[in-house]
C-alpha cells in the first residue's frame, strides 16, 4: 500500500507555471493555437485532496492529462515527488503512470465490455508482472473488498453492474497498482445523488486507511467543498482563486466562483439561488 | 378544474430476451391540472424514462402494458389509434430529451429542424414556416441572435443553445403539455440554471403544463408545484413541492435528501465527515413481490414491510406517502 511518508512537508505534486497549447487545425489556412492551460501553479500534499472546479472548457481535464503523463506540457514544470515529469522520456513516463491513476466520469467507457470484473482487476497486475495466477486472484478479491463490492461480482461483466458499482470497480482497478495520486475527473458527476454520497464516503475511507492523495476535478462546488482540503477555481486555463473551501465559499472573490456557487441547487426555498 | 393529463394504475414491464420480466412502472397513478408543473424525482432504475415515454404512448418493442390508462383530455392514449397519437405527439404533448446533441440532426440547420416539426403538423407555406420558426426562436434567444441560430448546425452551438433549440421544437406547435426528461442533466451547472430559467419564463408566458423529470431534487425547488417521488416504478411520496422538499416524510425521500452534501455555513455542515447515505445498492427487480420495494434499504423498516405492500396514506389534502410508518395516523 501507499507508504505514509514522513516528509509530509514536501508536496507530492508541485505544478509551476504549467502551459499547454493545442493546435486547432483548420480546413483552410494555418493551424491556430489554443491555450488550454495558461500558467497554472499549485501543490498537493500527501494524504490531502485538492479540488479543481470550473466550467467545461476551463482546462480542468487538460490539467488531469498533463499530470497523468498522458499529454506533454508546452512549458512549465510538473514535479511528482523528486521527478520532473516534463523531462521524462517515454519509459520514465510509464513508471510514473503507475503511480498516478485516473478515474473518469463514465467508467463504462474505460472497461473492456467482454472482460469479467476479475479480468479487469487483474490486467494491471499482469502488467506489473511479478505475481502468480492465484496471487493475482486473491489480490483482486482484496481490491473488491476495499471498495466494498461483494466477491460474487467477480464473474460479472461491466454491463451487468450498476453505475455506482462500475465506479467502485474503476477505483479498485486504480488501487491495484498502489498509486500515490488518484485523479478523479468528474468521477461522481454521472451518478445519482445517493450513489454520489456512497462513492464520496468510499473515497474518504480510502484516504483515511491508505493515506491516498486526490486531485478531485468537478463542476460541483458543493461536493468539492465537502471532500477537499483546498479548492482551486479554474477559468480559461488559469486558476482564478484558490484556498480553503470555507473561505472560497463564504467570500468568493472571482466572478466565476460566484456563478458556480449560485448554480449549486438548494432545497431551501427561502433562498432561490436559481433565479437567473 | 379537471385534470388535463391523468395516469391511472399504470403497470409496464419489460421482457428480456432470456424471458425475465422487469417491472418498470408498478401501479402508478397521478393527475396533472392544467398549468401545473409536476416534478418527478427518481434515480436510475426508478422508471422515470418509461414514465416520460408512456405519457406520449411511446413504448419499446419489449414493453408490455399490464394495466392502466394515460388519459389526455379524457382520451386514453394507450388505446388510441396511431394516427390519433401522431396528431397529439409534438403538437399537443411534446417531449424534451436529455441529450440535445443526440436529439438534433447533425447535418441539418437548426431552423430547418424546427420547420420540419411545424410542417409535420400541417403548417404549409415556406413563408409561414419561416416566420413561425423565428417567432419561436425569439422567445428563446435574443432577437439579434435568433437569425444566426436558425442558420447554425448543431455542432456550431453550445450545449445550452442546443437545448434551447430542442425546447423551440417542443413549443413550436403550441402544445398543452410538455414532458421534459432530465432536460438539464448533460449541461454545466451554470447552463443548467440558465435552462431552468428558460422553463420558468416559458411557463409564465405560455401557461404550460409540465412534467419535469429529474434525479436532482434541488432543481425542483422554487419551480415545481408538486413533486412525485418515484422508486421502483411506484409513487413513494406525492405532495406540494414545499411539503415534499422541505419536510419529506417517506424514509426514502428523507435519506435521499440527506445524502446531498451541505455547503459550508449551512446546518449539518461537517466537512470531510461521512455523508449519510441510502444504504445498499439501487433498486433491482429482484425484490420480493409482496412488500415495499425500499424495504431492504430502509432505515426504519418494520416486519410488515417485507410481507405487505404499503398503501398510499393521506397526510394532508395534498400530501400522500406510501409507507406503513404513517398508517393509522
Amino acid at each position: 500500500m501507499t507508504a505514509k511518508s514522513n516528509e509530509t512537508t514536501q508536496p507530492l505534486v508541485r505544478v509551476e507555471n504549467l502551459v499547454k497549447n493545442y493546435s486547432k487545425k483548420k480546413l483552410v489556412g494555418s493551424a491556430e493555437e489554443v491555450r488550454a492551460l495558461d500558467g497554472v501553479s499549485f501543490s498537493i500534499f500527501r494524504g490531502t485532496t485538492l479540488a479543481i472546479v470550473g466550467e467545461s472548457g476551463s482546462g480542468k481535464s487538460t490539467l488531469a492529462l498533463c499530470l497523468a503523463c498522458l499529454e506533454r506540457r508546452t512549458s512549465g514544470n510538473v514535479w511528482f515527488e523528486e521527478t520532473d515529469l516534463g523531462g521524462l522520456r517515454e519509459k520514465g513516463r510509464r513508471v510514473i503512470r503507475r503511480q498516478i491513476q485516473l478515474i473518469f466520469q463514465d467508467p463504462a467507457n474505460s472497461f473492456n465490455p467482454r472482460w469479467s470484473v476479475l479480468e479487469i482487476l487483474t490486467e494491471p497486475l499482469v502488467v506489473q508482472g511479478n505475481l502468480g495466477h492465484e496471487e493475482m486472484k486473491s489480490r483482486a478479491h482484496v481490491l473488491l473488498e476495499q471498495v466494498a463490492l461483494p466477491r460474487r461480482l467477480g464473474e460479472k461483466f461491466p454491463s451487468e453492474l450498476s453505475g455506482g458499482q462500475r465506479q467502485r470497480l474503476a477505483i479498485a482497478r486504480a488501487l491495484g497498482l498502489a498509486p500515490k495520486l488518484l485523479i478523479l475527473d468528474e468521477a461522481l458527476s454521472a451518478l445519482d445523488c445517493s450513489v454520489q454520497a456512497q462513492i464520496a464516503n468510499l473515497l474518504m475511507d480510502l484516504q483515511a486507511s491508505l493515506g491516498m492523495t486526490y486531485l478531485f476535478i468537478s463542476h460541483d462546488l458543493a461536493m468539492a467543498a465537502y471532500l477537499a482540503d483546498e479548492i482551486a477555481v479554474m477559468s480559461r486555463g488559469q486558476i482564478v482563486e484558490q484556498g480553503a473551501p470555507e473561505g472560497i465559499l463564504r467570500r468568493p472573490e472571482s466572478k466565476i466562483t460566484r456563478e458556480l456557487l449560485a448554480a449549486v441547487p438548494r432545497l431551501d426555498f427561502s433562498r432561490p439561488s436559481t433565479e437567473p | 378544474m379537471g385534470a388535463i393529463l391523468e395516469v391511472r394504475d399504470l403497470r409496464v414491464t419489460y421482457r428480456s430476451r432470456a424471458g425475465n420480466s422487469f417491472r418498470a412502472l408498478d401501479g402508478l397513478s397521478f393527475g396533472l391540472e392544467s398549468g401545473e408543473v409536476l416534478g418527478v424525482l427518481g434515480e436510475s432504475g426508478s422508471g422515470k424514462s418509461t414514465l416520460a415515454a408512456s405519457l406520449l404512448g411511446l413504448f419499446r418493442a419489449n414493453a408490455v402494458i399490464r394495466t392502466g390508462a394515460v388519459l389526455f383530455e379524457g382520451q386514453d392514449l394507450l388505446q388510441a389509434e396511431s394516427s390519433d397519437l401522431q396528431r397529439i405527439r409534438g403538437r399537443r404533448i411534446s417531449l424534451i430529451f436529455q441529450e440535445p446533441s443526440v436529439a438534433l440532426h447533425p447535418t441539418m440547420r437548426a431552423g430547418r429542424q424546427i420547420r420540419q416539426v411545424l410542417a409535420a403538423h400541417g403548417m404549409v407555406g415556406r413563408r409561414a414556416l419561416v416566420e413561425r420558426t423565428h417567432q419561436v426562436l425569439e422567445t428563446l434567444f435574443f432577437a439579434e441572435e435568433a437569425e444566426r441560430i436558425a442558420r447554425s448546425y448543431p455542432h456550431e452551438l453550445s450545449g445550452g443553445q442546443r437545448q434551447r433549440v430542442l425546447i423551440a421544437q417542443a413549443i413550436a406547435c403550441g402544445p398543452a403539455v410538455i414532458i421534459a426528461d432530465e432536460p438539464t442533466a448533460s449541461l454545466d451547472p451554470t447552463t443548467q440554471m440558465e435552462i431552468l430559467g428558460v422553463f420558468r419564463d416559458l411557463r409564465k408566458s405560455l401557461s404550460l403544463t409540465m412534467v419535469f423529470i429529474t434525479h436532482n431534487p434541488a432543481l425542483l425547488a422554487g419551480f415545481a408545484d408538486r413533486v412525485l417521488v418515484l422508486y421502483a416504478g411506484r409513487a413513494m411520496e406525492l405532495g406540494r413541492a414545499e411539503e415534499v422538499l422541505v419536510s419529506p416524510k417517506h424514509p426514502y425521500t428523507q435519506s435521499l435528501f440527506q445524502s446531498i452534501p451541505p455547503l459550508p455555513g449551512e446546518p449539518r455542515n461537517a466537512r470531510k465527515q461521512k455523508l449519510p447515505v441510502v444504504s445498499g445498492d439501487a433498486f433491482s427487480s429482484s425484490f420480493s413481490r409482496a412488500g415495499c420495494p425500499f424495504e431492504s434499504r430502509c432505515p426504519e423498516r418494520m416486519d410488515i414491510c417485507k410481507s405487505c405492500e404499503p398503501r398510499l396514506v393521506n397526510l394532508s389534502e395534498t400530501h400522500t406517502v406510501s409507507c406503513f410508518r404513517y398508517e393509522g395516523q
